[in-house]
């Protein structure tokens, strides 16, 4: 399948990629992973594609974009102090593709539908839908005008479980925001403010990141190669045996990774115990809206919330307990 | 669908594959893989799936394995590149494909080169690996016909053999209790 033609630029430096973002509609390339597919797909081409491969700004500190997955997976940093980012990492596609895709580019990752990614005969046959040549959702029958595609990135969760923040660069200034402020619910437009012409640089940390317990759970079918049809990242601070803080994040389940934090709330302070868990597991089943347009049934998925969701919160007690 | 001719050459390319240098022309939408096969004229390297999602196209870029069909040529300028015809010569196999042979880890031989790749990469990282880590690291490497057992069963046979060459007991052949 050969790909269309387009123009690929290979900036060295982050200005020399801005000054390339002028010349006309444009892609940002990170691993390619998932952007070549699309296409190979004839979906949403560019005339432009930037590759990021070569900027060293976006290989900087321990979370960089454009970190690939396998060196995060195999980072002894990250493994040891924050091994929930390790795990999600080493639980993404395959060995072969983390050698390329990138940090940045799962946390950017495109909004998947059974409708969307599908290729140029099949859209066309089928009659597309609003996210790539028509206006029409194919899901649901008035979604509003907003795009109800999953995000199914990994390391979004885990991110907003440590309550991680993004560092974007662009042509006149540079911003780091929170990364629960930075997606938008919506599978077309994707992020709240992001400019076409930022890049995202890097995630951070928070200063007591250390002092939180993460873990993540993940549906699929296959131990590898599948993306996540439902994520649950569960993340606790522990305060002489009592939960004293508790975060609880999803994917898979919106167009958009969320922090659920009015179900964890009740919960401050608690020891944590199974009934607490049940409970916080039973809210998110009953809070998740997955809809039909993954492999796995809607109501499957929903009822895995409550499973992901109680493992994930399990496994951060502490062991014994 | 139309599909552009990669004999539309457009830029100069200069990569170097299995120690030789070589000058391609190609489009900058063209993939490693287009490249290898048609321009180079390497084909032992596959085309499956073409998505990344089978593993066939597997090669070697600076040691690590990676994905040809979802790789830019021109991003594998100046790189290092391995494919499955520069792991042995002409005549002879490396041990893991004799491995390969003895095990009987290829039936139809499609998806054998993309798996080479992979394993080769493995076996340097990790000269003895557990079977867990063979079967972890070749997850991405589909195979339709032997059930994958086989395939697990050559790594681990390639390994085992490389261990028993570097084992300082090896030269006291025939006597092979001694290491027991």
């Amino acid at each position: 399948m050969r790909l269309p033609d387009f123009t690929l630029h290979q900036p060295r430096t982050l200005a020399q990629a801005f000054a390339v973002t002028r010349d006309g509609p444009f892609d940002w390339l990170g691993g390619g992973t998932d952007l070549l597919c699309n296409y190979k797909w004839r979906i949403n081409v560019r005339a432009n594609v930037i590759s990021l491969r070569r900027v060293p700004e976006l290989r900087q500190g321990l979370l960089g974009a454009g970190r690939t997955l396998s060196e995060v997976e195999h980072d002894p940093v990250l493994r040891a102090r924050y091994p929930a980012i390790a795990q999600a990492a080493s639980m993404i596609a395959t060995p072969l593709i983390r050698q390329s895709a990138t940090l940045g580019g799962n946390l950017l990752l495109d909004t998947r539908c059974w409708h969307f990614n599908q290729t140029a005969e099949w859209r066309f046959a089928h009659g597309s839908c609003l996210k790539a040549e028509a206006d029409v959702c194919r899901v649901l029958p008035d979604p509003g005008n907003l795009c109800v595609a999953a995000y199914s990135g990994d390391l979004a969760p885990v991110l907003l479980a440590y309550d991680a923040r993004v560092v974007l660069a662009g042509p006149s200034a540079s911003r780091s925001l929170p990364l629960r402020e930075f997606y938008a619910a919506d599978g077309i437009r994707r992020f709240r403010d992001k400019k076409p012409d930022e890049v995202l640089v890097r995630a951070e940390l928070p200063a007591d990141a250390e002092h939180w317990t993460v873990r993540y759970q993940k549906l699929r079918l296959r131990q590898a190669f599948d993306f996540p049809e439902g994520g649950v990242a569960a993340a606790v601070r522990w305060d002489h045996g009592w939960a004293a803080d508790i975060r609880l994040a999803t994917t898979a389940y919106d167009s958009i990774p969320l922090l659920h934090e009015d179900l964890v709330a009740p919960h401050r302070g608690s020891s944590l115990d199974d009934e607490a868990i049940e409970q916080i597991a039973q809210a998110l089943e009953e809070t998740v809206r997955p809809m039909k347009n993954t492999s796995m049934s809607p109501s499957y998925r929903k009822k895995m919330a409550r499973v992901l969701c109680r493992r994930a919160l399990q496994d951060c007690r502490p062991q014994g307990v | 669908m139309q599909q552009t001719p990669l004999s539309r050459p457009r830029k100069a390319l200069h990569l170097r594959v299995n120690g030789h240098d070589r000058e391609v022309y190609v489009r900058d939408a063209d993939t490693l893989l287009d490249v290898l096969r048609e321009a180079v004229g390497l084909t032992g390297t596959k085309r499956g799936c073409d998505l990344g999602t089978c593993g066939c196209c597997a090669v070697q870029i600076d040691g690590r394995p990676v994905l040809s069909c979802l790789t830019l040529a021109a991003e594998a300028q100046d790189a290092e590149i391995t494919t499955v015809e520069g792991l042995a010569g002409p005549e002879r196999f490396t041990p893991l494909q004799q491995a390969w042979a003895e095990a009987g880890a290829s039936q139809c031989g499609f998806c054998t080169a993309g798996f080479l790749m992979t394993a080769d990469a493995l076996l340097r990282e990790h000269p003895a690996p557990s079977r867990e880590q063979i079967k972890a690291a070749v997850s991405g490497n589909l195979c339709r016909c032997t059930g994958f057992i086989k395939i697990v069963d050559a790594i681990a046979r390639s390994a085992a053999a490389q261990h028993a060459l570097r084992s300082p007991c090896a030269t006291a052949a025939p006597a092979p209790t001694q290491c027991a």
